[in-house]
């Protein structure tokens, strides 16, 4: 454990925690629409700012994908912290009026938002569905465009690799504003625009995963697929 | 006098507009690229203006557009404050502007340069539209107003970063770090092939000079950008090796390249994707060269080269194997129906280290260079009690390691400087101390005693250092009277190559530099001869692999420009300019370099195993996120 302080108060943190982490152990709250418990840090959002003091000087830096330090001071509530917040949700808000998710967190943040549309769901390039396709699932199904000199691509988006995807559904359930969108017909499922066939459990005869996803975990465990085939209810 | 009415680069505020005495701007403001006088320059640190003329608000929209295509969009602020600025300008340009425009747009810019998740964010992206609405503020409020419209202009750009600028064939490093990240390995690997066809190659044996410019080296350490294209290169090969890029429409015009190496390999890619027909003469059984006969195993294994080589081959480059050019005959190549020759022989003739006894013909008593080239292509090497190695560079540590690895009882480096002094890489002078090599400091050899024709014993002074010589280091003084002998059974002379020009009949025509290397033009690569380009260590004097490439890169372009008879553009230098500066630096977490696995110094000896390990696919995509994407844009008129 290592001793570090926020808005004044000492506090112990887990090595190896980050600042998000330790702040929210102390019920500070801080927005983010792109930090997700099980999943690395990404830092896209740049909501989940905070001051930390680095070389004597207070500094805004993201929360989420900085590790707690020993000694470390940080202030979660000051006005440059409440404007740095404000600035990014204006920015978001900027790009995405319309889409809820967006609306409500910059509201809160203190930008104005206008009255309007606000049933959208635009992907904000969070990086949840790349880094949970990644992360927890493995199948690298999801994937930033990328940019750079002579690489004039217009607007980034989010490649859907559907030949990899397994039709888990992993990246609708963590996505922020509701773009992922998935649909279950009983037998089958629909998503990222691909239809996957549902398998049914052997037991109660509900449709409860996508063949192809148990397919791959039967691969990746060499658990025999007609083990896998009942639902975790019946398990 | 200055010409410079207005700059702030470095955040140095020049003003000369309204001044009667003109200041002079000082050293590293660009006011020149490639030797041509800019009108108005904007950039990551600043804003230059020499001509009064320039429209500024014209410039900075410019400036936009051109960021607008780096920034990645990773992180939201950059980019939608990027599209932000665009939008307030293009609305000020139709008369739409409004009151408070540029209190807001300056209010933005600093905002996104604290927020950004990268440098192209935090110091490239915005920073120094803030010094065209605060200084040139007039123009955009009379742009605002509808008293001045925009210029329609074109604008000039290009990029760079402290790595890119590093690197000696400006390997586009943030662009392949970022394909890394985002799991696109072969992505990765085409985009280092466009300046590194060898990426297997120099992903293992790179001095790597980048990662010495790195800017997190002012945070934890450097971005493991060799291991990265290493990752790259080898996460294909374990794919089954993706094929190069198909070639353009086929050429009528054939080139002749003398020499495998990686310049040779690089100029023959380079114009066969063009469409020409491509020719290389190598002397040896293999392609390569040094990387090949220069570099032992356990640093670059045989059949990653040997990989790299034949997907050149397989693309349509003839390599004729053995086939060593023993007289330069222009005519006769012209005959054969070849436009044009690059020469890119390599330096592989040791040095004399000018000691008695070295004029005998002895197997005891080898060059460096030799040594390591039987050693690749198979010669048997007996090993003896006692080896002395000489010399302080690259060379003799691969010769003292392999030693070692043959079964070399006792392996010992003279050199004759200190170890602050010495030339080759500390991560290799590591190495060979771990393995058990021995060096000592401070000793030249005077003699070297046969009996029987076989090396008996080596006589050495000692030495101390005096004042630096022309080469910046200080230069080794002999000590009177400190003469010593050693029993030794083999000594290795590794103390510098030269090219060997034997197959050159008339040196005068071809020029030749009082170092033993072919005269070249360091831009076009254009030898005194017409139609006959050089690059590489035979121009360069023993240099690195990836200046090879660099050359062998820019002179394929050159002798494009030549054969289809047009003005050969080099690319934009940004020599004199400090690309390492930023005028915002933000806060950056600490997070140490991801580490490699290294065999075991007890197992090492008595194989050639490769020493260093590589990343995986994960580890590689972890390292990959440390990258603070430092890309420095310009625009200019």
């Amino acid at each position: 454990m290592i001793t570090i302080k926020i808005d004044g108060r000492k506090v112990r943190a887990k090595e190896g925690a980050t600042v998000l982490q330790a702040a929210q152990e102390l019920r500070i709250e801080i927005p983010t629409l792109c930090s997700y418990k099980d999943l690395s840090p990404f830092g896209a959002c740049r909501l989940c700012v905070v001051e930390v003091k680095a070389n004597g000087k207070w500094q805004l830096a993201t929360s989420c994908d900085a590790p707690v330090k020993e000694g470390m001071e940080v202030r979660t509530n000051t006005d440059r912290v409440k404007e740095g917040r404000k600035l990014a949700a204006e920015l978001l808000y900027y790009r995405y009026p319309t889409t809820g998710a967006v609306r409500e967190i910059a509201g809160k943040l203190g930008v104005d938002v206008a009255e309007g549309k606000a049933d959208d769901h635009d992907c904000i390039l969070c990086g949840l569905c790349t880094r949970t396709c990644h992360e927890v699932v493995g199948v690298d199904a999801l994937t930033f465009m990328d940019r750079g000199p002579g690489r004039n691509i217009d607007q980034p988006k989010i490649e859907y690799i559907a030949d990899a995807c397994i039709g888990c559904g992993s990246c609708a359930f963590v996505c922020p504003t509701g773009f992922v969108k998935m649909e279950d017909k009983g037998h089958q499922r629909t998503i990222w625009g691909k239809d996957f066939k549902m398998e049914s459990c052997g037991v109660c005869g509900r449709y409860f995963a996508p063949v192809d996803q148990l397919t791959w975990i039967s691969k990746k465990t060499g658990v025999p697929y007609e083990r896998l085939k009942t639902c975790t209810s019946c398990r | 006098m200055s010409d410079v009415l207005f700059s702030s680069w470095d955040g140095r505020v020049l003003d000369n507009r309204k001044a009667a005495a003109k200041k002079d701007a000082g050293a590293g403001v660009p006011t020149k690229l490639n030797g041509h006088q800019v009108a108005a320059l904007i950039g990551w640190n600043g804003l230059v203006v020499t001509d009064a003329k320039a429209d500024i608000p014209s410039l900075a929209l410019a400036y936009l557009r051109e960021a607008r295509k780096l920034s990645c969009g990773e992180c939201s602020v950059c980019q939608i404050g990027i599209d932000k600025m665009i939008d307030m300008m293009e609305n000020m340009a139709a008369g739409k502007g409004k009151k408070g425009d540029l209190a807001e747009m300056e209010r933005v810019i600093k905002g996104v340069s604290e927020l950004s998740k990268c440098n192209f964010g935090r110091a490239s992206a915005l920073v120094p539209i803030l010094d065209a609405i605060r200084y040139f503020g007039d123009e955009f409020q009379a742009l605002a107003a509808g008293r001045k419209k925009l210029q329609k202009k074109s604008y000039a750009s290009a990029v760079t970063a402290p790595c890119m600028a590093a690197c000696p064939a400006s390997l586009d490093i943030p662009g392949y770090i970022e394909l890394i990240r985002n799991n696109k390995f072969v992505d990765s690997l085409n985009l280092i092939r466009e300046r590194c066809i060898l990426p297997g190659v120099i992903g293992r044996a790179c001095t790597h000079p980048c990662e010495d410019d790195c800017v997190r080296n002012d945070i934890d350490e450097t971005l493991a950008i060799r291991l990265l294209k290493r990752a790259a290169a080898d996460f294909d090969r374990d794919q089954g090796g993706s094929a190069l890029g198909a070639s353009a429409k086929e050429k009528a015009d054939k080139v002749a390249v003398i020499g495998a190496g990686p310049a040779g390999l690089a100029v023959a890619y380079h114009l066969r994707r063009m469409g020409y027909g491509v020719t290389i003469f190598e002397a040896l059984p293999k392609g390569g060269g040094m990387a090949t006969v220069g570099i032992p195993d356990y640093r670059l294994p045989k059949d990653v080269i040997n990989h790299e080589t034949d997907l050149i081959r397989n693309m349509g480059v003839k390599i004729e194997y053995n086939r060593r050019v023993d007289k330069l005959d222009l005519e006769d190549l012209k005959r054969q129906g070849f436009r044009a020759v690059f020469l890119g022989v390599g330096a592989h003739k040791g040095t004399k280290i000018g000691c008695e006894g070295e004029e005998a013909v002895c197997a005891d008593f080898v060059q460096g260079s030799e040594f390591l080239r039987d050693l690749s292509l198979g010669k048997k090497i007996e090993p003896r009690k006692k080896v002395v190695i000489i010399g302080g560079g690259n060379v003799a540590i691969d010769c003292a390691r392999s030693c070692l690895r043959l079964g070399f009882k006792d392996v010992e480096i003279l050199y004759r400087r200190s170890r602050k002094e010495m030339p080759a890489n500390d991560e290799e002078i590591e190495h060979a101390l771990e393995e058990g090599v021995k060096i000592r400091y401070l000793v030249a050899p005077v003699c070297v005693f046969m009996k029987e024709g076989k090396v008996t014993t080596i006589e050495c002074r000692k030495m101390k250092l005096g004042e630096p010589d022309e080469s910046g280091r200080r230069r080794p003084i002999p000590v009177p009277g400190s003469e010593y002998k050693a029993a030794t059974e083999m000594v290795i002379a590794a103390t510098g190559q030269v090219p060997d020009l034997a197959f050159i009949v008339d040196k005068e025509q071809l020029g030749v530099t009082g170092w033993g290397t072919i005269k070249a033009d360091p831009v076009s690569y254009r030898t005194q001869l017409e139609g006959v380009f050089a690059g590489g260590d035979c121009v360069l004097g023993p240099a690195t692999l990836i200046e090879a490439l660099d050359a062998g890169n820019k002179a394929a372009r050159s002798i494009d420009a030549y054969i289809r008879g047009k003005r050969y553009e080099p690319g934009i230098s940004f020599k004199g300019i400090d690309v390492g500066k930023q005028r915002v630096e933000g806060y950056v977490s600490s997070r140490p370099e991801e580490k490699v696995k290294f065999l075991d110094p007890a197992v090492r000896g008595g194989s050639f195993a490769e020493v260093e390990g590589g990343y995986g696919a994960s580890q590689a995509i972890k390292e990959a996120e440390r990258c603070l994407r430092c890309y420095r844009l310009v625009v200019w008129e």
